[in-house]
C-alpha cells in the first residue's frame, strides 16, 4: 500500500472518520508486519501533529498522581509535588512563563485538595509587588520574586495557600477555618492574625515574623522537631536542611517594612542585603573578590529611591574605595586601588 | 500544544531518578499522548489507561534516557510499544468477524480495500464541497501536514480561526462518513 494512503488511513481513523466496526480491523492491520517502515512513519506523522490541548490540567495532575500511586512514589507523606505549568489560570496581571527556566519552585499539595478545586496563582516577578484579596477577606502582599497559589474558593474547614518568595499577611479572623500557608517545607497555621514570612527557594532559611495574632510552624520534611507556637513581636528562623527552629524576639515592624516600600536591614551581611535590592529593582550584582559580603550592615531605604540613590548610599557605607558601574540591569561592584579614598 | 510549557526536562537528572523531572516530563507529554491515544483507540478509558501505563514504562526505563537526545521521539515509541502491545493481546476483541485468519487490508480482503476507497473518495468530495478558506485550512493541515501555527501565519489568519476550520470540518465530515453503507462485508 502507498504511504499517503497508509497515511490517509490512519488519519481518518484518528480523526473518527472510520465506522467503529472497522476500527478493530484497521488496528490490527497496524500491528501487522506489512509495510512496517512507512506505518510508522505515518503513525510518528501524526505523533507530531498531535494538539494536547483538549486535555485539562486538572486530568494530568489526577492522572500523574495516580501514576504515583502506583509506583509508589507517595508513601511518604500522602502528598504530590505539584510542579507549575504555565497556562495555569492567572491573576490579574501575571504570566507565569520565566518560572520554569529559572528558579524551581516546589510546592506540596494534599491530593485531596487538587482533584476538585479550581486553584489560581499569582506570580510576581522581580521589580514588583502585588497585593491580592482573598475569598474570605484576607489580605496578602507578595514581595518580588514570588508565587502565591490560593483556591479561588476555600475549603469548608480549613484554608490553605501555598508560597514561595514572600508575602505578608493580615488574616481574616475564624476559628472554624484555620489558615495555613505551606511553603514546601514549612507550615505555617494562622487563626486571624498578621505575620510576614520569608522563604525564598533560593535560601536556605525560612524567617517568619509575627506583627499579632498567634502562629504555629511545624516542619514538613523534619516532623520530628515538633512545633512552635508565635507570639506577637517573636521571629522564627527556620533552617531548611535541619529542620531547626530559633525563636527570637524582634520588632516586627522592621520585618515587613518592605510592604510600605522601605528595605530595612538590621545588621545583615552585604550578599543578603544585595540580593534584596537586586529583587526590588530587578537589576543583578557583579562583585569584584575583594568586596567583603559576609560584612554586617544596618540601613534603611526609603520606597521612593532610585538604584542610583540606593547605590550611591552602598558606597558611602562600603568606603574603602568601592565603586560601581551600572549597566542596563547589573551592576558590578569593585574596589579601586588607585587613588581610591573614602568619601 | 497551546500551552507554552518548556521542554527543556533534564534527562539526566530523570535517568538518576529525579521526581521533579518526572512531573515536568507528565506535564509536558501527558496531554499529548492521551489525545493521540484516543485518536488511535476511539475510547477515553483506554486511552487514560494506556497513557498511564507509557508513562510507568517510562520511569521504570528510565536508566536508559540518559542516552536520550530527541524526548519527543523517545516518548512516542514508548506510546507506540504500550499500543501495539495493548493492541495485540487483544486481537480476539478487535476481530469483528467471523474471518479471524485473514488481517485487514489486504489485497485478499477486497472488501475493506473498498470500504476504505470508498472513504477517501467521500470525504475528498466533502472537503472540496467546503467553503474555500475552510478547505484551504484543512488540507493545508491533513494533506500537507502543517501545524495550527503555521497556517495561521502562512493566511495570516488567528490560530483559533484555524482552529475553528478545522473542527468544523471534522464535524462536517464526521456527520457525512455516517451516513457511508457499505454493502460489501469484510
Amino acid at each position: 500500500m502507498d504511504k499517503h494512503k497508509i497515511y490517509h488511513l490512519i488519519r481518518n481513523l484518528s480523526d473518527g472518520l472510520v465506522n467503529k466496526d472497522y476500527r478493530g480491523k484497521l488496528l490490527r492491520w497496524l500491528v501487522n508486519d506489512k509495510d512496517a517502515a512507512e506505518k510508522d512513519a505515518a503513525l510518528f506523522r501524526l505523533w507530531n501533529e498531535t494538539d494536547g490541548s483538549a486535555v485539562s490540567q486538572s486530568e494530568t495532575l489526577q492522572s500523574l498522581s495516580e501514576v504515583k500511586s502506583r509506583l509508589g512514589m507517595d508513601k511518604e507523606h500522602h502528598q504530590i509535588k505539584y510542579s507549575i505549568m504555565s497556562g495555569f489560570m492567572k491573576c490579574a496581571a501575571v504570566i507565569l512563563l520565566p518560572l520554569l527556566s529559572g528558579v524551581s519552585v516546589w510546592l506540596y499539595m494534599d491530593t485531596k485538595t487538587t482533584k476538585s478545586i479550581d486553584m489560581l496563582e499569582c506570580f510576581v516577578p522581580n521589580g514588583e509587588q502585588k497585593e491580592i484579596v482573598l475569598s474570605d477577606g484576607t489580605n496578602v502582599k507578595l514581595n518580588s520574586g514570588s508565587l502565591f497559589i490560593y483556591p479561588a474558593k476555600f475549603e469548608k474547614d480549613s484554608r490553605k495557600v501555598y508560597l514561595t518568595g514572600e508575602a505578608f499577611f493580615d488574616v481574616a479572623h475564624n476559628e472554624k477555618q484555620p489558615f495555613t500557608v505551606h511553603t514546601g517545607r514549612l507550615d505555617i497555621e494562622v487563626l486571624g492574625t498578621k505575620f510576614n514570612v520569608e522563604a525564598y527557594s533560593d535560601d536556605p532559611e525560612i524567617t517568619t515574623t509575627l506583627k499579632q495574632g498567634k502562629v504555629k510552624l511545624s516542619s514538613t520534611s523534619h516532623p520530628e522537631q515538633g512545633s512552635i507556637v508565635m507570639r506577637p513581636d517573636e521571629q522564627v528562623i527556620y533552617n531548611v536542611k535541619s529542620g531547626k527552629m530559633q525563636l527570637s524576639a524582634v520588632h516586627a515592624e522592621d520585618y515587613s517594612s518592605w510592604v510600605g516600600g522601605d528595605m530595612r536591614f538590621i545588621e545583615r551581611p552585604l550578599s543578603e542585603v544585595m540580593k534584596v535590592i537586586g529583587r526590588k529593582y530587578d537589576v543583578s550584582f557583579r562583585y569584584d573578590d575583594k568586596i567583603n559580603l559576609g560584612e554586617l550592615y544596618t540601613i534603611v531605604f526609603r520606597e521612593k529611591e532610585t538604584i542610583e540613590q540606593v547605590m550611591k548610599v552602598m558606597k558611602s557605607l562600603i568606603g574603602n574605595g568601592m565603586e560601581y558601574s551600572i549597566n542596563e540591569d547589573s551592576v558590578y561592584l569593585y574596589l579601586e586601588k588607585k587613588g581610591g579614598g573614602m568619601k | 500544544m497551546k500551552a507554552n510549557i518548556s521542554t527543556d526536562i533534564d534527562t539526566l537528572a530523570l535517568s538518576n531518578g529525579s521526581v521533579k523531572e518526572f512531573d515536568r516530563l507528565y506535564a509536558s507529554f501527558y496531554p499529548k499522548v492521551k489525545s493521540f491515544l484516543i485518536g488511535m483507540l476511539g475510547n477515553v478509558d483506554d486511552a487514560e489507561d494506556l497513557a498511564q501505563d507509557t508513562f510507568v514504562n517510562l520511569w521504570k526505563g528510565r536508566k536508559s534516557l540518559s542516552d536520550v537526545h530527541n524526548l519527543n521521539a523517545y516518548v512516542y515509541q514508548s506510546v507506540k510499544h504500550v499500543l501495539y502491545s495493548f493492541i495485540s493481546k487483544r486481537k480476539e476483541i478487535f476481530n469483528t468477524d467471523i474471518e479471524v485468519a485473514y488481517d485487514m487490508p489486504s489485497s485478499e480482503d477486497a472488501g475493506c480495500m473498498v470500504y476504505i476507497d470508498e472513504l477517501q473518495t467521500l470525504i475528498d468530495h466533502v472537503v472540496n464541497e467546503m467553503p474555500p478558506q475552510r478547505k484551504l485550512v484543512f488540507s493545508m493541515s491533513r494533506t500537507e501536514g502543517m501545524g495550527i501555527e503555521e497556517i495561521s501565519e502562512k493566511l495570516g489568519i488567528s490560530k483559533r480561526t484555524v482552529e475553528t476550520h478545522i473542527s468544523t470540518a471534522l464535524s462536517t465530515l464526521r456527520k457525512a462518513v455516517s451516513t457511508l453503507v457499505v454493502l460489501l462485508f469484510c
